[in-house]
């Protein structure tokens, strides 16, 4: 207790008038979990690179409330950019725009929160979603030919929970794919077992034996992927059923090993981290017209109304996997 | 028994240095609480938006502050937090889908408190053990919070209704936990009603012999108890301009810290409310602490406020016990 007492005073006498380097308060959904640990790797390689004061923290569970409390401690000490992942886009938006009013520049990255009502500058967007959607689906095309297989059987995307809105958004956009350009591939109703491995395994693996005809299985979130990898690998149909979906290649890693995954995209959240942070940064100085930029290493940078675009999404692979860690 | 020791000694300067000895003892969450101040304020820099800070400890406290004389009966309500989502959700759904009028659908709301409140009460009277009845219907009123609306938030509230969120220019929750405590400090510490309270969380048994009417006195407290609740969850949805049906979970172990590290017993018959407002500001003054001297150290991650704040609850409590028996 003394000791951190004797800190705060000392940091007291240290002084944050003299210097006036710019205090940016970054919050991920959550903190602990892989893809926000990268991010905040990215976050911290910019704020070194530009000098600023970097406050990266979030909630233990992803929940809206706890992020207000941060937020609203954050308005009181006076930090001059708020960057924010919201885990709820509508409930969160009255505090966003309170701590625009507070004098914060308030931007939003990962996930957008409610743009009229929050009044945030911008959205850090990690990638269109129609890339991703689109991906998704020549993905897997792709895959069940290189499999030696005719495009044409019943296909399936495992989803998170029913309401999340990335995901369904996404979902859109391979819809509009699939009619587009593989319209021999039939969509069965998609799942939403929630965000819980073990339901997404069990129904996974009730679809498997169905559906005879099954080509090829989604998923498209974090704990849905791996775990209808694992259904897949679990009813040796591995070859036969081909797998794909947004992951994190940490966790993908032994499934691309053993051939269930052949590839699989996600963004690079990384690079989601450090460009936030520059734009922040950016931001400060000057309005951001639309028009492509440079932000330290990433170059050609889209900006338009309200977003700016992190590009197109990654693909991985048993090659270029093991470089990557997150 | 360190009196009766002391009487047996019979040196009355050893009873004066015991007397000493538990001031100091008494004292310790003064102490934590200075120098947990001393922390917040090094890290201000705006300090009018403090107020905003502590709203989401207001809420707890004015919970807290029922929470007491329900602990002092020898009770206790762990359904608190589920009671607050579940009628932020039906004052959602009366507005949003049955097209209730905003006020019609609060007022519904306050109904909708008092009787989960009066559900509770209705088992404990029944002889159900305060701990089981509450942890029921805390998975209970958490599920149906859930149902209502379908897992979604409600949001879009009427301005007008958003505008109450602030009263003569600071946040309403303040208002509503003030006159919470005046009217529980009243109830429990200048009543006939505070009295049965203390004689029921003393002997229960006694008590009912002695005519207090405990039912009565049961009914009632966890009533009150569902209607701040849902008092809470009105001014929630006013400030948000949202009701979520997964809020508030966990905030009934908040209000049990705030009500134990006051120095009320837990098992009843001794404390007071106003104790219970010096654990609030013992415990939410750490927690706000912390979290502004973490934008300093990096160290201090979410996960190791958690560890801090567990452990200095653990030396209050300690503390606590060893000034009560000394007493």
């Amino acid at each position: 207790m003394l000791v951190v007492l004797l800190a705060a005073l000392g940091f007291r006498c240290a002084g944050p008038e003299g210097d006036e380097a710019l205090r940016i308060a970054m919050i991920p959904k959550l903190v602990g979990i892989g893809y926000f640990e990268a991010t905040e790797q990215g976050a911290r390689e910019a704020a070194r690179e530009l000098d600023v004061e970097l406050v990266y923290d979030g909630p233990t569970d992803a929940r809206t409330e706890d992020q207000i409390k941060m937020i609203d401690g954050w308005m009181a000490q006076g930090f001059d950019v708020i960057a924010v992942a919201p885990n709820d886009p509508e409930a969160i938006s009255r505090t966003l725009r309170s701590a625009g009013e507070s004098g914060a520049l308030v931007l939003t990255w990962d996930t957008d929160a409610n743009p009229e009502l929050s009044r945030r500058s911008v959205f850090v967007n990690q990638a269109p979603n129609r890339a991703i959607g689109h991906t998704l689906v020549d993905i897997m095309a792709e895959g069940v030919r290189a499999q030696g297989a005719s495009l044409p059987g019943d296909y399936l995307i495992v989803s998170g929970t029913p309401t999340a809105s990335n995901q369904n958004t996404w979902m859109k956009y391979m819809r509009e794919r699939i009619r587009e350009k593989h319209p021999e591939m039939r969509l069965l109703q998609h799942l939403t077992p929630g965000e819980d491995q073990q339901k997404c395994q069990e129904q996974t693996a009730e679809a498997l034996s169905a559906y005879p005809d099954l080509k090829g299985i989604w998923g498209i979130t974090s704990v849905s992927f791996p775990a209808v990898a694992k259904a897949v690998r679990d009813a040796n149909k591995i070859g036969r059923i081909e797998v794909t979906g947004l992951g994190m290649p940490e966790e993908m890693r032994e499934y691309i090993k053993d051939g269930t995954v052949r590839e699989f995209c996600l963004w690079d959240p990384v690079d989601l981290g450090y460009l936030t942070i520059r734009v922040a940064h950016r931001l400060k100085q000057g309005p951001l017209p639309a028009g492509r930029y440079d932000f330290g290493r990433l170059k050609g940078v889209e900006v338009r109304d309200g977003e700016v675009l992190l590009g197109p999404p990654l693909i991985f692979d048993a090659d270029n996997i093991d470089n990557y860690n997150f | 028994m360190s009196r009766l020791e002391g009487v047996n000694a019979g040196v009355e300067t050893a009873l004066a240095g015991k007397r000493s000895k538990r001031w100091l003892f008494g004292l310790l969450p003064w102490v934590l609480l200075t120098l947990a101040l001393l922390l917040v304020f090094s890290q201000v820099r705006r300090p009018a938006l403090l107020v905003e800070v502590w709203v989401p400890w207001i809420e707890v406290g004015a919970l807290a502050f029922v929470m007491t004389a329900i602990i002092l009966t020898g009770g206790i309500d762990l359904s608190v937090g589920s009671m607050v989502a579940l009628t932020g959700m039906v004052q959602a759904v009366l507005w949003q889908d049955w097209g209730w009028s905003i006020e019609a659908a609060a007022a519904g709301a306050l109904l909708a408190g008092a009787g989960a409140g009066g559900l509770n009460g209705l088992l404990v009277v029944a002889g159900l053990s305060p701990l089981v009845a509450t942890l029921a219907t805390m998975a209970l009123y958490r599920g149906l919070a859930i149902t209502v609306a379908g897992g979604d938030r409600v949001t879009g509230f009427p301005q007008s209704f958003l505008d109450m969120g602030r009263l003569l220019g600071i946040p309403s929750q303040f208002w509503l936990a003030g006159l919470v405590f005046l009217g529980m400090v009243l109830l429990v510490h200048h009543s006939r009603f505070g009295r049965w309270c203390f004689a029921m969380g003393d002997n229960r048994q006694a008590a009912r012999f002695a005519a207090v009417p405990v039912n009565k006195v049961e009914g009632v407290l966890y009533t009150i108890n569902g209607l701040v609740a849902a008092s809470v969850a009105v001014l929630g949805a006013m400030r948000h301009d949202a009701s979520i049906p997964d809020a508030h979970i966990g905030t009934e172990l908040q209000v049990i810290a705030c009500v134990v590290v006051g120095g009320t017993l837990i098992t009843g018959g001794r404390g007071s409310v106003l104790r219970s407002l010096l654990g609030l500001a013992v415990i939410s003054h750490l927690d706000v602490g912390l979290q502004f001297l973490s934008s300093r150290l990096v160290w201090l991650t979410a996960e190791s406020r958690l560890i801090a704040i567990g452990i200095l609850l653990i030396l209050v409590a300690v503390w606590n016990q060893r000034s009560q028996k000394e007493s």
